[in-house]
């Protein structure tokens, strides 16, 4: 942030004259094929800056839309704005945006065609990558030196609400076709890993949870998959597989999100080397053959959004009771597991976090024969699991925290056993041995 | 009695097999079809419309329509193409018809409820699956008798016989009757058709909900279209294949036994499993997803080898293993149900119920080419609309289930479920039946919704779909379809509407108000003051002492007995397996009506009245 404030208006004429580049470049190519789009111009692009807490457009960055031959900023007036998010009427736009570069980034709305840009937001940090849900909210990410959060807001204006109660490093990806807020978290280490989370905050897991690469920058296409970018490649989850696979991707280093034009025909940033800067080209996956159709000089394109009108996203009806305090834990066999656990597994100890970050024990409770187990633990904490063998000892901790919601009514079939895992179908031992949940709430570590 | 002597003239006329009225504005709804020997006509039982619908595949039209019995549900073609033969579920028979003249011959007699068929041509035997029977009949093609009945599974429904006739197969739609919250336990029933027997019940564990199964052409590979429902853990979420596991059952000596397989996804369910066909060659299967729409192409090869695999055991709750062996999902039209291959095996046909039409798919290129037309009503009416949304799979989170998965052919599915959204292993409730509840309200068993609308709307997306449910004019044409289910035929009244002996008894023990030592009878623990009216509910809740210690009120509503007979197991959290067992187990106290002083065959009695309700 001081460092934009030095650059002041020198990174405004640099980003007039980015967007000016463009201009003349876009009269010398064919006239594009794909349908009217809006992408991110910008001198520097650093799309890993926000994991240590920086910018990721530290020169400033404009957004452009563009429709057959013509192109214009979609909101002038900025001194910085990108993360284009398209209204699913295909009319409208948010974006983030900041009018000064020593101010906040806030989410903003647009019309695209002769819109005047509307605040959304009113944060006292930075606000990102907004997303349009369904119900008429956007949700978004609000980062900070220290970390970020995702947050929601209704679209009209009103109070903000947390969706994220683990402190760490998030930032939001994509709303999937089911509803749920695709987003990334970094983990210990710095691993960018791609976790959902349904849009009250309850439900929050990884998406595959198979602790694999770096992984950022997903968007799900027609097909259900989500495309993102790993390892300086793109790569896929769909929705038959556990594991992460391969896509097929033109030469250099792309980089999500990608936009679908149609099935194979994705809109996408690609540069040559590492140290280039991104175009925009067009993939073909059938003639594998990529068309650049946005070069800017002395600017990368990224960040592309195709302006279409498209399906929206189920919404989700929440069952939330905010006023609780509390939510319940069953698992049906913390035995049961992807990888081999240390030991015998006797009983199980749940964690929350101090605001130091230190664990701090909130109680522990047997597990039974069949490998279940049924717990309550406080709303809105950090909350980590760990299995102990007879004597006491761990024979497998949780790698990340995670949280429940007030109420919030959870069960996982096993301990790190993947989301290809469903339940098998038989009563808990735990249940039948009781339906009321062993109390870890927080008290001194008492448990009942 | 009045209501009686008219119930059972109806059922009376529904015996004689005779159509009902004005079949021109109803909508055929393809349930079953079956292609010719040589592949030039396609024969399509239409349950809307009471009628056998010939089509005439290549020129995509339709060549004739006989008239059948009450809702037909199966139809077989005799080896030589010459004979067709139809199940009429509500009229108990089977029609014979000239497949070339399309007349019909005559009409032979079945068990309670036959839907599925298949001939054994060298013995002139056809094998009718009967739902409500729960059996097979051997019917005696030349004698014309339904010569033999073998106990199948409960609501047996379909039936596939070997190309040599020597094993038929059958399945069931309900699961076997069982402990309370265990396992449900389904079976495929395999005959002897030479010896006429059960040769051996195939044990498909944790399954309910087995319908159609097809065999390879050398015997040797059986595929069944099959759900595992999750009813024994809590409906917390239905992320992860948590309401239902639509999947295969893979039998035969190919695989040494009976092996079940996933056809979900780990975001995308295959929900309702429901016609399989197998190719010619074994090259390739199909099953439609009747909730989703579609129709997987499996590669045998690959199938056969994920069942012989080590880990073949634990595959069956595996979301990623499907990716092993299904090669594509193809669209088809709304409700597909019964599918069947052209002789080579080139074409396959899909009947899409709920849009009165036949896909045609192109099996080489696994494409839909094609559609004919069964006719029916061009408009829709609410009723209509709400079917196809009560059959949809598409407001599930990841379209895993829909109303039907649970509510079989808008029945039930005999199941108990661990519903409750506020905690876990409480308020366990059966799966309550629909038919003619329009009158029935308050519903759920702790009669908590009001109306159908509450029921159906806020609640079932936000505790069971856990997605974007039915809402605005969905919802009342949902509605209005459940309020119009009917009843079936009961078929424990005779047909003059006159009562037998001992239902005569069982009704006076039903409506006494008095114990036999002369002591009066409460009010309340009279059978007939809180099961009163048309549908025997006073619509009210009380306290029968049949509440466990996990239900939250000892409260239950009064449910209705129309047709009780045939929605086993009972009392709202089905604890009771049979009518009997509420009174002889679970009513010690006599709270729930007096019925301690009565000796067994008393309680026989009032359970023969019971039946005719």
């Amino acid at each position: 942030m001081t460092v934009l404030a030095r650059l002041g208006s020198r990174v405004w004429i640099a980003a007039a004259a980015v967007a000016a580049g463009a201009l003349v470049w876009a009269a010398t190519v064919d006239a594009p094929t794909v349908p009217p789009y809006l992408f991110t111009s910008a001198p520097r692009y650093e799309p890993q800056a926000w994991l240590a807490g920086r910018d990721r457009f530290p020169s400033g960055a404009v957004l452009t839309f563009v429709s057959g031959q013509r192109r214009r900023p979609l909101a002038p007036g900025f001194y910085a704005s990108a993360d284009p998010a398209v209204s699913f009427d295909g009319a409208r736009a948010l974006f983030a945006a900041k009018r000064e570069a020593a101010g906040h980034w806030q989410v903003w709305e647009t019309a695209i065609e002769n819109g005047v840009p509307r605040q959304v937001s009113a944060c006292d940090s930075d606000c990102v990558r907004p997303l349009y849900l369904p119900d008429g909210r956007v949700v978004y990410t609000r980062t900070a030196a220290q970390g970020s959060e995702i947050e929601i807001l209704p679209l009209a204006g009103g109070k903000p609400e947390r969706l994220t109660f683990v402190p760490g490093r998030y930032m939001t990806d994509d709303v999937l076709r089911d509803g749920r807020i695709l987003f990334e978290y970094a983990g210990q280490g710095g691993t960018r890993e791609l976790f959902t989370v349904y849009p009250d905050g309850t439900g929050v897991e990884s998406l595959r949870c198979d602790h694999g690469p770096d992984r950022s920058e997903a968007r799900q296409i027609s097909s259900g998959d989500v495309i993102f970018s790993s390892g300086g490649h793109l790569a896929r989850f769909a929705s038959a597989l556990a594991a992460q696979a391969d896509v097929a991707q033109p030469r250099g280093e792309p980089a999500g999100p990608v936009a679908e034009i149609a099935a194979g025909s994705w809109l996408m940033a690609l540069r040559r080397g590492p140290a280039g800067p991104f175009g925009l080209s067009v993939w073909n996956a059938a003639t594998a053959q990529t068309r650049e159709i946005e070069a800017p000089r002395g600017a990368n394109a990224v960040q592309p959004a195709l302006v279409a009108a498209r399906v929206p996203p189920r919404e989700f009806p929440s069952a939330l009771v905010t006023t609780r305090t509390a939510g319940n834990l069953l698992c049906l066999n913390a035995r049961q597991s992807k990888t081999p656990i240390a030991g015998e597994v006797s009983a199980v100890r749940v964690y929350t976090r101090s605001a130091g970050g230190a664990p701090v024990v909130l109680g522990q409770a047997a597990v039974e024969r069949d490998g279940s187990f049924y717990v309550q633990v406080p709303a809105d904490q950090p909350l980590r699991v760990e299995l102990l063998d007879p004597a006491g000892r761990a024979v497998r901790a949780e790698r990340d925290w995670f949280w429940m919601r007030p109420s919030e009514q959870r069960i996982c079939v096993g301990c790190h056993a993947g989301p290809e895992r469903a339940p098998e179908n038989k009563v808990p031992e735990v249940l039948l041995r009781s339906t009321v949940p062993v109390k870890m709430l927080g008290d001194a570590g008492r448990t009942q | 009695m009045r209501f009686g002597i008219v119930a059972g003239m109806v059922f009376a006329l529904l015996l004689l097999g005779q159509p009902v009225p004005d079949v021109k504005n109803r909508y055929p709804s393809p349930d079953d079809l079956a292609v010719s020997p040589d592949g030039k006509r396609l024969f399509v039982v239409c349950s809307g419309t009471d009628e056998l619908v010939a089509v005439d595949p290549l020129a995509k039209s339709v060549a004739g329509r006989v008239p059948v019995g009450r809702v037909p549900r199966g139809v077989a073609v005799s080896p030589d193409g010459t004979r067709l033969y139809v199940t009429n579920s509500w009229s108990d028979t089977v029609t014979e018809i000239d497949a070339g003249s399309l007349k019909a011959i005559r009409t032979l007699p079945a068990g309670f409820e036959p839907t599925g068929i298949a001939m054994d041509g060298r013995r002139g035997t056809l094998y009718v699956a009967n739902r409500i029977g729960g059996d097979v009949s051997l019917i005696d093609l030349e004698s014309g008798q339904d010569a033999r009945r073998l106990p199948a599974g409960r609501g047996a429904s379909y039936v596939s016989a070997s190309a040599d006739g020597s094993r038929v197969f059958v399945t069931h739609i309900y699961p076997n009757p069982g402990k309370w919250r265990a396992e449900p336990e389904s079976e495929i029933t395999e005959v002897d058709a030479e010896h006429r027997i059960v040769a051996s019940r195939m044990r498909l564990h944790n399954v309910g909900g087995v319908f159609h199964l097809a065999l390879s052409r050398d015997g040797r590979l059986g595929i069944a279209a099959q759900m595992r429902p999750k009813n024994l853990v809590p409906l917390a979420h239905v992320e992860h294949g948590w309401a239902l596991g639509n999947s295969i059952a893979v039998f035969g000596d190919d695989v040494g036994g009976v092996v079940q397989l996933p056809l979900d996804e780990i975001e995308s369910y295959f929900s309702l499993p429901f016609g399989v066909a197998i190719a010619p060659d074994k090259s390739k299967a199909y099953v439609s997803a009747s909730g989703t729409d579609e129709v997987a192409i499996l590669d045998l090869r690959r199938l056969v080898a994920a069942a012989r695999s080590p880990e073949a055991a634990g595959l069956a709750n595996d979301l990623s293993a499907s990716a092993k062996y299904v090669l594509a999902r193809i669209p088809v039209g709304r409700n597909p149900r019964s599918i069947a291959l052209s002789p080579g095996g080139g074409t396959l046909y899909v009947a899409n119920r709920l849009d009165d039409a036949i896909s045609i798919v192109d099996t080489a290129r696994g494409v839909v080419t094609g559609s004919v037309s069964l006719g029916g009503p061009a408009a829709l009416t609410a009723e209509r609309r709400g079917e196809r949304l009560f059959y949809s799979s598409k407001y599930a989170w990841g379209n895993q289930f829909g109303c039907a998965n649970c509510h079989l052919d808008s029945t039930f599915d005999g199941l108990q479920w661990d519903l409750e959204p506020d905690g876990f292993g409480i308020d366990i409730v059966d799966n309550r039946q629909l038919e003619d509840i329009g009158g029935t309200p308050p519903y759920k068993w702790n009669g908590g919704n009001p109306d159908l609308p509450t029921e159906c709307g806020p609640r079932t997306e936000r505790y069971f779909f856990r997605s974007q449910g039915f809402r605005g004019g969905d919802l009342e044409d949902l509605a209005q379809y459940v309020m119009s289910i009917p009843l079936r035929p009961n078929r424990y009244r005779l047909p003059n509407g006159d009562l037998t002996p001992a239902q005569e008894r069982g009704k006076d023990v039903f409506e006494r108000t008095r114990k036999k030592d002369g002591t009066p009878i409460p009010d309340m623990l009279q059978c007939f003051v809180c099961h009163s009216g048309p549908y025997y509910t006073n619509l009210q809740l009380t306290d029968v002492g049949t509440g466990k210690p996990t239900d939250r009120s000892p409260k239950i509503d009064v449910p209705q007995l129309t047709n009780v007979v045939y929605s086993a197991p009972y009392l709202h959290d089905g604890s009771a397996r049979t009518l009997e067992e509420i009174w002889t187990v679970f009513n010690p106290n006599d709270q729930h009506g007096v019925s301690n002083d009565l000796t067994k065959d008393e309680l026989n009695d009032l359970i023969e009245y019971l039946k005719t309700l």
